[in-house]
């Protein structure tokens, strides 16, 4: 059953940040004036994150969908939900209501959420919580990482 | 927990270089972004210059 959860929580939010990250990489300069709005860093570092943070969850994505590197692709996207969460709260306590920009280009054609809202801050924390999950268990069925081990072990 | 935070570089520094990539490589990927404008100066700058002249457009 556990292992049937990990291989879930494994591969909803990798392929939730595989197209997130996809929709930012087309789309970088839409993603620096989502930033912006954001008003949290300065320019300069706001340049390299627009560029840097949708490979990053491009990457991370990719990663937890195929399942090769497993733990620490799992932490690393725990790690970033935490930071999106963050910023999202800020943006609460500010009253700022504009959009999260979370799925950039994908928003306009797909029924996407994109508001900065409770429930993304929620959708956030569901997905900590799922990559803390398959980050404590070791291994994940259906993963290229388990497979390979398996060869291995003949 | 030290092959994890090696993977953990890995993967930074993986994406730092696709970034980097895709980008243009040339003295900074980032150039492809605007940036910030500065209002004030641009605001001061249509003060301050004279509007175009319009020249006079005599017959024939």
């Amino acid at each position: 059953m556990k292992g049937i959860l990990a291989f879930f929580f494994r591969i909803i939010p990798g392929l939730v940040f595989l197209m997130a990250g996809l929709a930012k990489i087309s789309d970088p300069v839409r993603f620096l004036m989502t930033l912006r709005e954001f008003q949290l860093f300065p320019d300069s570092i706001i340049r390299f994150l627009a560029v840097y943070l949708p490979w990053l969850e491009f990457v991370l994505g990719f990663l937890m969908v195929l399942g090769i590197m497993i733990r620490s692709s799992s932490l690393l996207l725990a790690l970033l939900n935490i930071f999106f969460t963050v910023a999202l709260v800020s943006l609460l306590i500010r009253g700022l209501e504009i959009d999260c920009g979370c799925f950039g280009l994908f928003a306009d054609f797909m029924p996407l959420p994109d508001k900065a809202d409770l429930k993304s801050i929620i959708r956030n924390l569901i997905f900590v919580g799922m990559c803390f999950f398959v980050f404590n268990k070791n291994t994940s069925p259906l993963s290229l990482e388990g497979y390979l081990r398996k060869i291995r072990s003949r | 927990m030290k092959r994890l935070l090696i993977e953990a570089l890995f993967i930074l520094f993986l994406s730092l270089f696709l970034a980097l990539t895709y980008n243009g490589l040339s003295s900074s990927g980032l150039r492809i972004l605007p940036r910030k404008e500065n209002k004030t100066v641009n605001s001061l700058k249509q003060i301050v210059s004279p509007p175009p002249a319009i020249r006079y457009q005599g017959r024939g």
